[in-house]
C-alpha cells in the first residue's frame, strides 16, 4: 500500500506524462468538439444557388420559370433563384462561384441549358432536376410525386467516431505511464533500476506493483477525459455506460500491455521509446478514423487486416459496436481481440524482463 | 563542417519521424483520391446506391438500369455491412424494391417505396434519380409492360444540356489541392519536430558551455545551423514535391502546379522558423514533442485540412485564421480554382503569402527576444 502510494505520487509530479496522459487528450477533445460541434447541420441540405438569364421571348421560359420559383419557396427550398438580364452578369456570377451554375436559354434550341464552371454534386442536382423538367415536356403528361418514405435513422453521430479514437488514442497513449514507470525498475536504464536490481526483494512484485499503479493512474485519466466530454462538451455516449466501463478498462490494458513491451523490448533512450509509442499511437488512431471517420471506413473494406491487428481501430470499433448494435457479438469479439492482444505483448515482454542479469553496466 | 555533420548525426537517428508523416500524408492522398481520369468535361456526380431487388420484373430490372447508369451501384454481403456502410457514408442511398413493385406499376397503382437515405446532398441526388424514374413510369401507367419499357426508355433518354466553362482538368486540381493540404500535417509535424529534435542537441547545457568556449564564433554556428534547417526543409520540400508528381501527375507541371509548390515553400520557412524557436523554449525532446503534436492536428483541424472548414462553426473558423496554416489552406484552394495568372487574380494568393511570411518575421523577432533574454540570463 505504502509503495502504491510512493509511485502514485511519482507518477503524479511528471508532468510530461500528465500532458500526455490527462491534458493531451483533454485539449484534442475540445479541438474535435469545435471542429466538429457543426458538421451534422453543415451536411444537411442547403438550397443551392442558381442564376436564370431573363428570355421572355423563348416559348419554354416561362413554363422553366414557373416550376423553378416553385422549386424556390418554402423553408426547405431546393435552389435559389437569381435571375440576371444579360448573359455576361450570370457567367460572371458563375465563375466566382457566388451561384453554382446559369440558366440559359438560346433562341433556336428547344430546351434550355447549364452552364457551369465545374462538376461537382451542386451542378448534378440542378442538371438532374432540369432534366425532369424537359422529361416532363416530353413525356406531354403531369408527373406526380411518388410516394417514398425514408425508413433509415442513425441514433449516433458520424463524429462520434473522432471521440471513439480519443478514447483509444489515451488508453494507449497510457502506455507511456508504463514505459516510464519500468523504466525506473530496469537496471539498464535507470540508477534506480540499478537498485532494485541489487536489493533484496522480489523483482517481479516491484514491475507488477509499478504497472498496477500505471494502471490506476491511466484509468484516473480516463475517466477525467469521459467526465470531460460528458459533462463539459455534453457528448452523448449512450446508454451503455457500464459496457463502455468494461471496454475503456480492457482498452487501458492493452495500453499497459504496449507500454511495458515497448519498455522491455526496445533498449534505447527513454526518448526514444516515447517516440516509439507515440507513432505506432498516432498511426493507428489514424487508421481509425481521428483524421476523419472515412478513413476507418476505408481501411476496413479496403485493407481489413490492418484494423484488425491495430489496437487503436479495435478500440474505436467496439465503443462503435456499442452504440449501433449494443452489447453485441462484434463488441464481444472486439473485447476478445484486445484481450489477445494484451495476452501477446504481456507473455514477450514477460519473457524477455524474466531472470535479467547483468554481470557490469 | 562540424556543425553540419553533428546537425545531420542527430537528423539521421530521427529520420523516422519524417517516415511516419509521410506515410500519413500518402494514406491520405491514397484514401481522398478522385478518379484519376482527366476531367475537363462536365461530369454528373455519381451517388454510392445499393438496390435491394425481390421482385426481378421487367420494370425493376430496367430501374436497376437506370440507375445503375447514374450511379455507383454498392453491394453488401450483410445487413452488419450496410449498416456500417450508411454510418460511414459508404452508402448514401438504399432503394428497397419489394415483390409486386412492376405489377403494380403496370396496373396503374403507385407502390409504396422503402429508401434508406442518409440524407447528404449524394442521397438527395439519388433520390432525385429514382424519384424521376417512378415519375415517368407512374405517368405512363396503366400499360403493357412492352409499352411501359418503350416509353420509359424514350422519355429518360432525355437529359439536360451541361457546358462547362472552366478548361482547368477538376480531377487532377482536386487531387493536387488534396495533396498540398494534407502536406500542412507532414510540414508541421514531421519537419517541426524533425529540425527542432536536431537543433535542440545544441541546446544541451553541455553542448552549448562547449560551443561557448569553442574557437569558432557563436553567429557562424548559429548561420550553419539555420542553413542546416532551411536545407533539410528544401530537401524533404523537394521529396514531397517528386512525391506528388508521382500521386497527382502532369498538373504538377502546369503554372497552378508551381504556385503549390512555391505555396508549401512558404510554410516551409514557416515551419523551420517555428521549429526554432521550440528548441529555444523548450529544453525537452519529449515537450518539443508534445507541442508539434497539439500545433499539428490543431492547426489541421481548425484550418480546414481534415474537415473542411466550411463545416465548422463560425467561431472556429475564424479561431483558424489566427493559424498560418489557413492561409496556406485558402491560397490551396485559390491555386486550384485559377485560370488566369495576372495581377488581379494572383492577388489574393499573394496576400495570403504576405500573411505567412509575416507569421515568419514574428516568429523571428520572438526567437531573437527569447535569445536576447536568455543570454542576459
Amino acid at each position: 500500500m505504502r509503495r502504491l502510494f510512493y509511485n502514485l505520487k511519482i507518477t503524479f509530479k511528471n508532468t510530461e506524462l500528465i500532458f500526455w496522459a490527462f491534458a493531451f487528450p483533454i485539449i484534442l477533445g475540445t479541438l474535435f468538439f469545435g471542429a466538429f460541434s457543426n458538421i451534422t447541420t453543415a451536411e444537411d441540405y442547403e438550397a443551392i444557388k442558381v442564376a436564370v438569364v431573363k428570355n421572355d421571348s423563348h416559348k419554354i421560359y416561362p413554363f422553366y420559370t414557373q416550376i423553378l420559383n416553385t422549386l424556390s419557396e418554402g423553408d426547405d427550398k431546393i435552389l435559389e433563384i437569381t435571375y440576371y438580364d444579360s448573359k455576361d452578369e450570370a457567367m460572371q456570377k458563375t465563375h466566382d462561384s457566388e451561384v453554382s451554375g446559369a440558366i440559359v436559354f438560346e433562341d433556336g434550341a428547344d430546351f434550355p441549358k447549364l452552364v457551369v464552371e465545374k462538376s461537382s454534386i451542386d451542378q448534378t442536382i440542378v442538371q438532374s432536376i432540369m432534366t425532369e423538367i424537359e422529361q416532363a415536356i416530353v413525356a406531354g403528361r403531369p408527373f406526380e410525386t411518388p410516394d417514398i418514405e425514408n425508413i433509415y435513422s442513425a441514433n449516433y453521430e458520424f463524429t462520434m467516431i473522432e471521440y471513439y479514437s480519443l478514447l483509444a488514442m489515451t488508453c494507449l497513449y497510457g502506455g507511456m505511464i508504463a514505459t516510464k514507470a519500468l523504466d525506473k525498475s530496469l537496471a539498464n536504464m535507470t540508477a534506480s533500476g540499478k537498485r532494485i536490481a541489487v536489493a533484496s526483494v522480489s523483482k517481479a512484485k516491484i514491475i507488477l506493483g509499478t504497472l498496477f499503479t500505471s494502471y490506476i493512474v491511466q484509468l484516473v485519466g480516463l475517466a477525467i477525459l469521459f467526465a470531460w466530454m460528458t459533462l463539459v462538451l455534453r457528448i452523448n455516449f449512450g446508454e451503455n455506460l457500464p459496457y463502455i466501463i468494461l471496454f475503456t478498462a480492457v482498452g487501458a490494458l492493452a495500453g499497459l500491455a504496449l507500454g511495458t513491451f515497448v519498455s522491455a523490448v526496445f533498449k534505447t533512450k527513454e526518448d526514444n521509446k516515447d517516440g516509439i509509442l507515440t507513432g505506432f499511437t498516432m498511426v493507428g488512431c489514424f487508421f481509425a478514423g481521428m483524421m476523419g471517420p472515412q478513413m476507418k471506413y476505408l481501411i476496413d473494406t479496403s485493407a481489413p487486416m490492418i484494423n484488425k491487428v491495430n489496437p487503436s481501430a479495435i478500440i474505436t470499433d467496439g465503443y462503435y459496436a456499442l452504440a449501433a448494435y449494443g452489447p453485441s457479438e462484434r463488441y464481444i469479439r472486439d473485447i476478445i481481440a484486445l484481450l489477445i492482444f494484451t495476452a501477446i505483448l504481456s507473455t514477450i515482454s514477460i519473457l524477455i524482463l524474466r531472470r535479467q542479469k547483468y554481470d557490469n553496466l | 563542417m562540424t556543425t553540419y555533420k553533428t546537425f545531420l548525426k542527430v537528423l539521421r537517428k530521427n529520420i523516422w519521424v519524417i517516415g511516419l508523416y509521410t506515410l500519413i500524408l500518402i494514406v491520405c492522398m491514397a484514401g481522398n483520391t478522385q478518379n484519376n481520369q482527366s476531367l475537363t468535361n462536365f461530369t454528373a456526380a455519381r451517388p454510392d446506391v445499393a438496390i435491394y431487388d425481390e421482385d426481378h420484373s421487367l420494370i425493376s430490372e430496367r430501374l436497376e438500369k437506370y440507375i445503375s447508369e447514374r450511379a455507383n451501384i454498392a453491394e453488401f454481403k450483410t445487413d452488419e455491412e450496410l449498416s456500417d456502410a450508411l454510418y460511414f457514408n459508404g452508402v448514401d442511398y438504399v432503394i428497397n424494391i419489394e415483390k409486386g413493385f412492376g405489377e403494380k406499376i403496370v396496373k396503374g397503382e403507385k407502390p409504396k417505396m422503402f429508401v434508406k437515405s442518409v440524407g447528404n446532398y449524394d442521397a438527395y441526388l439519388s433520390e432525385t434519380i429514382y424519384a424521376r424514374f417512378l415519375k415517368v413510369a407512374e405517368a405512363f401507367a396503366p400499360a403493357t409492360e412492352e409499352d411501359l419499357v418503350k416509353n420509359l426508355d424514350d422519355v429518360l433518354s432525355h437529359d439536360t444540356e451541361v457546358e462547362m466553362t472552366s478548361k482547368i482538368d477538376v480531377n487532377a486540381m482536386a487531387n493536387a489541392r488534396n495533396f498540398y493540404n494534407f502536406m500542412n500535417y507532414a510540414i508541421l509535424a514531421g519537419l517541426v519536430f524533425a529540425v527542432a529534435y536536431a537543433t535542440a542537441a545544441f541546446k544541451r547545457e553541455m553542448t552549448k558551455k562547449r560551443m561557448m568556449v569553442s574557437a569558432t564564433n557563436y553567429k557562424k554556428i548559429n548561420l550553419q545551423l539555420l542553413l542546416c534547417n532551411l536545407g533539410v526543409a528544401m530537401v524533404l520540400l523537394t521529396f514531397y514535391v517528386i512525391l506528388s508528381l508521382l500521386m497527382v501527375g502532369d498538373i504538377m507541371f502546369t503554372v497552378n502546379g508551381a504556385l503549390f509548390i512555391a505555396n508549401a515553400a512558404i510554410m516551409s520557412v514557416f515551419a523551420v522558423s517555428f521549429a526554432f524557436l521550440l528548441t529555444n523554449l523548450l529544453k525537452n525532446n519529449n515537450a518539443i514533442l508534445a507541442i508539434v503534436n497539439v500545433v499539428s492536428i490543431g492547426s489541421c483541424f481548425l484550418c480546414g485540412v481534415f474537415v473542411p472548414a466550411e463545416w465548422m462553426p463560425e467561431f472556429v473558423q475564424n479561431l483558424g485564421r489566427a493559424l498560418p496554416s489557413f492561409y496556406y489552406v485558402e491560397n490551396n484552394k485559390f491555386i486550384s480554382e485559377l485560370e488566369t495568372f495576372d495581377f488581379e487574380s494572383l492577388k489574393p494568393i499573394l496576400i495570403n503569402a504576405a500573411i505567412i511570411l509575416g507569421a515568419t518575421a514574428v516568429v523571428v523577432i520572438i526567437n531573437n527576444f527569447v535569445t536576447r533574454k536568455k543570454r542576459q540570463s
